[in-house]
């Protein structure tokens, strides 16, 4: 452990006032993770949308929360593998806020794709109103929270069960 | 981009690996936190820390390994005043200190073995290297106390670890050391620093510090905090790059 006393200015910001109710969206560009790390009920499970990879469909799987098919994870794309894409159910995983399941899409041993065919409802809950100290921090924080997402830190038993269920398919597509 | 994910320490660790590494060189970084698992579970009676817990080794039989880890712990302790400690209720926890140190080794274990563009996500505590893309940046999501559905915002990242503690799922688990009483102040803290190992004992020490946490780890650490109390008002210490788009 080393101390760094940088001496960098610092600024101190405790806010007031501005709602950010505003939830959190993953837009997610290409083959980004974000597809395999959850914000269940946002649609994080979109990514795979564009990919070509088509969700599963066997009979028997769960169909999209509302809220992941309101994020684009249409389960209609078309037949479990063609053309060198595999697609794989993984296993359904009970977090404390509900089942979560996902289907992976591979291109040889490559995920070209997630898709969350199960994901607990993340909204209609307590609607905690953050403030921010400046209507400029305000501004920038609620931006940044329609930006795109790469990863997400904070520790959530619906994204370890969500990549319980990725880790699931990988090794039923082994 | 490849995805790896591992179940290791009573979470899931992934690794999204952006650029070509060599074979091999994944697995032997979850190994890193298997070999972790083993010394330091609280969980299995034969780990080296339920062995030295029990009183069955002596200083001078511990591994370096452990001395690195306790040593980590004990200078926060000193620093934080007390307020952080790997001796809850006079037990021994390593728990605080384990995943970031262990994730810094493997990230560390990862650029050496020549990866180069990654992120390795440890439970919600990262490193970010590289960058994910030609011409991007890393940018972390933060995710809300409340509600695993939203965020409180995305972070721009380079070469950067970032760590969160936070008061929700498994309910109020960091204790404030100096009063042996569940810390209340925050609802979530997220310390942004160079190492991890450094970053993750910050976020429980800020948490469990209060109200002076945030300023403390910038003053003392050099490191940058997003923290949102129990009212709902948010503090930022240091320098934050909120993304944009």
């Amino acid at each position: 452990m080393t101390r760094r006393w940088q001496g960098t200015a610092l600024f101190a910001v405790i806010m007031a006032g501005i709602s950010a109710t505003v939830a959190g969206r993953l837009i997610v560009g290409g083959d980004s993770l974000a597809a395999a790390l959850p914000q269940p009920g946002t649609g994080a499970g979109s990514a795979s949308g564009s990919q070509g990879g088509g969700a599963d469909a066997s009979s028997g799987a769960p169909s999209p929360s509302p809220s992941s098919a309101a994020g684009g994870s249409s389960a209609g794309g078309g037949a479990a593998a063609s053309g060198g894409t595999t697609t794989v159910n993984g296993d359904t995983e009970q977090t404390v806020y509900g089942p979560v399941q996902v289907a992976v899409t591979f291109s040889g041993s490559k995920i070209t794709g997630v898709q969350t065919l199960q994901a607990p409802m993340g909204g209609g809950r307590d609607q905690m109103l953050t403030q921010y100290a400046t209507p400029q921090l305000a501004q920038e924080v609620v931006n940044s929270q329609s930006a795109r997402v790469d990863t997400i830190s904070g520790a959530t038993y619906t994204s370890e069960g969500y990549l319980a269920s990725v880790q699931s398919a990988i090794d039923k597509h082994k | 981009m490849t995805a790896f994910t591992h179940r290791t320490m009573g979470t899931v660790v992934s690794l999204d690996l952006r650029s070509p590494a060599p074979d091999g060189l994944v697995a032997r970084a979850f190994e890193l936190f298997d070999e972790a698992d083993a010394r330091f579970s609280p969980f299995r009676a034969d780990s080296e820390l339920s062995r030295l817990g029990r009183g069955e080794l002596d200083e001078n039989e511990l591994s370096a390994e452990l001395r690195e880890v306790l040593a980590l712990g004990d200078a926060f302790e000193r620093a934080s005043g007390g307020a952080f400690t790997l001796h809850p209720a006079g037990t021994l926890d390593a728990n605080g200190v384990v995943k970031g140190w262990a994730a810094q080794r493997a990230a560390g274990a990862l650029a050496a073995g020549g990866a180069r563009d990654f992120c390795l996500n440890a439970g919600g505590d990262l490193v970010c290297r590289g960058v994910p893309g030609a011409g991007r940046r890393w940018q972390a999501g933060i995710r809300h106390p409340h509600d695993p559905a939203r965020l409180l915002g995305v972070i721009v990242l380079d070469e950067a670890a970032m760590a969160t503690s936070g008061a929700y799922e498994r309910g109020a688990h960091i204790t404030d050391g100096r009063s042996g009483a569940a810390a209340a102040h925050w609802q979530s803290v997220t310390v942004i620093d160079r190492d991890l190992s450094v970053a993750d004992v910050l976020a429980t020490a800020v948490f469990a510090m209060g109200a002076d946490g945030p300023t403390w780890a910038h003053a003392e650490f050099g490191a940058s905090v997003i923290a949102l109390d129990a009212a709902g008002a948010l503090t930022v210490v240091g320098s934050v790059e909120w993304a944009h788009d």
